[in-house]
């Protein structure tokens, strides 16, 4: 699974550079002059706004950097550092909106317990999730064999988002920062199953039912 | 009375975890405000075995890292109301902990609880010394083979450079009809090695097994053998004075039948 580690992203509030925890400030420095470079006519005079995930940039680093772009090529950028989102403080800010049609992920196998598959689109699991396993999606999960561990799709943000899966025994659902755990004492179903998120509760549907969620 | 209590062992697969959640979920059936730190960060197996793993939203790598409160994590459990989990992480690694961090999270759980029990993991390396990071005093877990027993030493004389001095013995898996026949080491075989005071002896009990898969400690039930030593043993943790349960009593008849069969 390669991610890329500085990723720029359109989005309402102009370009936003998201750049992982263990980038260096060059390689991050050479993208953004990269990228201006590519399309100077369209930043001239503009402003841009990046985010920086998790890093470990020093301030002064930044502010070097900062300098550096504006007096070479005239762009001004705002940097501002965050923390990855925890499910309590999922915002709107960034939402995910390809859940009809949008990049997807095929991972292929089983995740196993304190495995992680994360990504910033739809996720399909060729395969289990086991217990202690997890995964996450920006947009809509499916699991095309049995989901026993954790999944949580729209994570940043998106109610919209579905989970599917042939046999879903999940330990928790959650979607978007909604959480729901399996019941205690759980009966068996035969049938692949859907969640969804129906007045701020997720809940969970026979697959065959769908005209009566949409 | 607050006190922080470190369940080890060295090698793995002794019932640190069930001995864990048995004493913490007796402990709290007495009233006693009772926190279970699964130090395990990899590999938990504290939530599976008290049956919580689905409530699971933080666990002890958030705390340290400021991801959320401590409260936030602590997982009440579905029995007693004095009785939390504080889970460990299952997707990073021993070295996510430092123990000046565990010792200013036992610090924080003091306030709150009774008695912290942590479950730590088998092994003599960062998790180890994490686990032991912030504890008042050490139970040792054993089982009667000489491979456990070898670890144990080591395990103890760990405790003492770290000065958790007079660790307490739990015997774990003991089969009594095996110690009769001189097949297995018997109680005092182990206490002449290891020289440290005996809190318990637990008998080998296909009930753990299932109520461990359950996720529902055996103290709960009353009738196995099992449970009643469990009690016992937390009665010693209590109280000294409290004799040790004679473990021939409630294998008598099975005892008896097995013998039966067998001469036949």
């Amino acid at each position: 699974m390669v991610r890329e580690p500085v990723k720029i992203q359109g989005t309402k509030e102009g370009l936003v550079i998201v750049v992982d925890e263990d980038v260096d400030i060059e390689v991050l420095k050479e993208r953004i002059v990269d990228r201006i470079e590519k399309s100077l006519k369209f930043f001239e005079g503009a402003t841009l706004n990046v985010r920086v995930k998790n890093s470990k940039f020093k301030d002064e680093e930044l502010e070097d950097l900062k300098d550096f772009i504006l007096k070479n090529y005239g762009v001004e950028i705002f940097i501002k550092k965050f923390q990855e989102k925890h499910i309590k403080n999922v915002t709107d800010d960034e939402i995910f909106n390809g859940l009809e049609e949008g990049i997807t992920k095929f991972h292929r196998g089983t995740v196993r317990s304190g495995q992680v598959v994360k990504y910033y689109g739809n996720l399909v699991i060729i395969g289990d999730v086991n217990p202690g396993g997890l995964v996450q999606a920006a947009g809509n999960i499916v699991v095309t064999g049995t989901l026993r561990g954790i999944a949580h799709a729209g994570f940043t943000g998106n109610k919209e988002a579905f989970i599917v899966a042939s046999s879903l025994k999940a330990m928790q659902l959650r979607i978007a920062n909604i959480i729901s755990r399996a019941p205690d004492k759980e009966e068996e179903v035969e049938y692949p199953e859907i969640a969804v998120v129906r007045k701020n509760k997720i809940i969970v549907r026979p697959l065959y039912h769908l005209s009566d969620l949409w | 009375m607050k006190e922080a209590i470190v369940i080890t062992s060295g090698k793995g697969g002794v019932g640190k975890t069930t001995t864990t959640a048995n004493i913490g979920t007796y402990l709290a059936m007495k009233g006693y405000k009772v926190a279970l730190v699964d130090t395990d960060i990899g590999l938990r197996n504290l939530d599976v075995v008290m049956g919580l793993e689905n409530r699971i939203v933080y666990d002890i790598v958030d705390v340290v890292e400021g991801q959320c409160r401590l409260k936030q994590a602590l997982i009440r459990d579905k029995r007693f109301d004095t009785l939390y989990l504080l889970p460990a992480a299952q997707t990073r690694d021993k070295t996510a902990v430092t123990p000046e961090q565990m010792r200013k999270l036992i610090q924080d759980l003091k306030e709150e609880f009774d008695y912290i029990l942590v479950d730590c993991p088998a092994g003599i390396e960062q998790g180890f010394k994490n686990a032991i990071a912030g504890a008042d005093r050490a139970i040792v877990v054993t089982t009667p083979e000489v491979a456990a027993v070898r670890d144990a030493d080591r395990i103890i004389g760990l405790l003492e450079a770290a000065e958790l001095h007079n660790p307490l013995l739990v015997i774990n898996r003991i089969k009594m009809d095996m110690v009769k026949r001189g097949d297995m080491m018997d109680i005092e075989d182990i206490i002449d090695i290891l020289a440290i005071d005996l809190l318990g002896v637990i008998p080998d009990d296909e009930n753990i097994i299932i109520s461990t898969n359950k996720g529902e400690p055996i103290v709960l039930d009353e009738k196995s053998l099992a449970s009643q030593a469990y009690r016992n043993l937390v009665e010693r943790f209590l109280d000294r004075n409290v004799p040790l349960i004679n473990l021939d009593v409630g294998n008598g008849f099975m005892d008896r039948l097995r013998r039966l069969f067998k001469m036949a």
